[in-house]
């Protein structure tokens, strides 16, 4: 099952939630796996003393120049929509971080000068004693697309029992992968403080994507309510929370914890 | 002109909340550019002005000309032609704009089309000038046109004769950010001290290296993690560094605190 954690604005405390989430599954002996989409893992799940070792390396398909065949007709650059292909005196360049691999330039080329190759862009790293957690570490010149987050899921059902949880925390302010990501997983906890944001996401939502569950801070719970959202979970926040989290405890206060709880209920979770 | 870049290493570490502060503080000596395409602006209803953007290419049909032959099906690399009912549909949102179904339709029934990317506002802030952009298409290789919107408030601050450009940029260290660093006279990392934040204060460290830039680090919510704190200070002696304490509302003692901080740096 996979479970993503999606706040409407950074900084709101999804990741907090999650890993709290991620602490309560992992005491009820339940199979869970944590995937950070960056190279960032909340301080709860922060181990300093572990280390990170690769499990996969992510390939991304980049056309190749070769200089031998080449007819130097500057085809392949006039085809090129997203300036990645650029012809300097004697030499094409392909940037590989505006190539959006459409081939359309190795289809332009008449003398098969082009080719596709495999190109390292990002690795998927474990820590080696606790291995339930994962992190996507890519090159910081590549931005984390919704190619990388399919692919990245991919990788992880691929490798791990796929009746397991995957909790998949997507980093603030990439409002893309959110379509994506409503496709791809099973439950989305989404954390909210905006109305008219959610209004607009749950008109938007249709049946055969994720189940939704709405979070929302306490204090907004009562113009969720008004609105006919009485179902959201209203979560605290104080100061307290905040250092707990940050400090990488596990956050004692009552109510959150039993927010957690009912997580568990409205996932049809075995707690037994 | 002088320029100040705020930086974050991760989302919701107070950036917005400090732009809005500068706000407040510097008035209407500066312009500010919010590059993040997370519209928080709403609150100044005044619009000076609103400019279209394009971004990108996608392709589309033209129902006379298709014969529902299928090339451009096989050949699209994003599966985003389908042939529904005999005639070849476009899915707008794998779209890349390749234009590699064109180049193979016997029919010449495709066609690219420039596609809106969203708008560049201007707003007025009581006197002050922000610019910020919003976007409705999101291309596929998360290409931002973080670009866009700082050029263009460079063409607002040379009509208003202004010295100073503010600047947000995206949180993390990558090419969102490299896009804008390199324009910037001061850099203004806002951070939180959780135990991960050395390495993007490194990374940030080895550019100052390289590029001989100012920086004026901001540690946000220091009395969350004290030993943190402590460490950042420790470790990183040559930076300006201003501490802000944890709060709920943004109108207290840490604006003051950044008030006196900042308006001698600024000039």
């Amino acid at each position: 099952m996979i479970i993503a954690g999606i706040g409407s604005n950074g900084g709101i405390g999804q990741t907090t939630l999650l890993a709290n989430f991620f602490v309560a599954l992992h005491a009820k002996k339940k199979n869970v796996y944590w995937v950070s989409l960056s190279n960032l893992v909340p301080p709860l799940l922060l181990h300093p003393e572990d280390k990170w070792t690769e499990v996969e390396t992510i390939y991304r398909e980049i056309p190749v120049w070769d200089k031998q065949t080449c007819a130097f007709c500057d085809s392949c650059q006039k085809v090129c929509n997203s300036g990645a292909l650029s012809r300097y005196a004697d030499f094409y360049v392909v940037y590989t971080e505006l190539c959006n691999s459409c081939a359309a330039c190795i289809y332009a080329c008449n003398k098969h000068a082009l080719k596709f190759d495999h190109k390292k862009i990002g690795i998927m790293e474990q820590y080696s004693v606790h291995q339930n957690i994962l992190r996507v570490n890519l090159h910081n010149r590549e931005i984390f697309g919704p190619w990388h987050l399919k692919k990245a899921v991919e990788l992880v059902l691929k490798k791990f029992p796929v009746d397991s949880f995957f909790l998949l925390d997507i980093p603030s302010g990439f409002r893309e992968l959110w379509a994506d990501m409503f496709n791809l997983s099973d439950v989305v906890l989404f954390f909210t403080n905006d109305i008219s944001m959610w209004e607009m996401l749950y008109k938007s939502v249709t049946h055969d994507q994720a189940t939704f569950l709405l979070v929302v801070k306490s204090d907004v719970y009562d113009i969720f309510s008004e609105r006919g959202f009485s179902f959201a979970l209203p979560l605290p926040y104080s100061k307290k929370i905040s250092e707990e989290s940050i400090q990488g405890n596990i956050v004692t206060n009552k109510q959150y914890q039993n927010v957690i709880q009912e997580l568990f209920l409205s996932m049809n979770i075995d707690v037994e | 002109m002088k320029e100040v870049l705020l930086i974050s290493d991760k989302g919701g570490t107070g950036k917005t909340t400090l732009m809005k502060m500068m706000v407040e503080i510097v008035g209407r000596s500066a312009v500010y550019a919010d590059c993040t395409f997370t519209s928080t602006w709403h609150t100044f209803p005044d619009i000076i002005q609103e400019d279209l953007y394009y971004l990108g290419q996608e392709a589309i049909v033209d129902d006379f000309l298709c014969i529902g032959c299928g090339d451009c099906e096989d050949a699209c690399n994003f599966k985003a032609i389908h042939i529904i009912h005999g005639q070849a549909q476009v899915v707008r949102q794998s779209c890349t704009g390749c234009g590699h179904c064109i180049q193979v339709c016997p029919a010449n029934a495709l066609t690219l089309k420039q596609v809106i990317g969203g708008k560049i506002i201007q707003k007025n802030a009581n006197g002050a000038i922000i610019v910020y952009g919003t976007l409705q298409y999101y291309p596929r290789n998360g290409i931002r046109p973080v670009r866009i919107v700082r050029d263009k408030a460079v063409d607002v601050i040379l009509s208003y004769q202004k010295k100073l450009l503010i600047c947000e940029a995206y949180p993390g260290w990558s090419r969102l950010t490299f896009s804008l660093i390199p324009f910037a006279n001061i850099l203004m990392p806002i951070v939180e001290p959780h135990p991960q934040v050395f390495e993007f204060l490194d990374n940030l460290k080895n550019y100052q290296h390289s590029y001989k830039s100012n920086i004026v680090l901001i540690v946000n919510k220091y009395d969350l993690n004290a030993s943190v704190t402590n460490q950042i200070i420790a470790q990183y002696p040559q930076w300006n560094i201003l501490t802000l304490p944890y709060s709920n509302t943004y109108m207290d003692e840490s604006y003051d605190k950044l008030k006196s901080f900042i308006i001698p740096l600024l000039g």
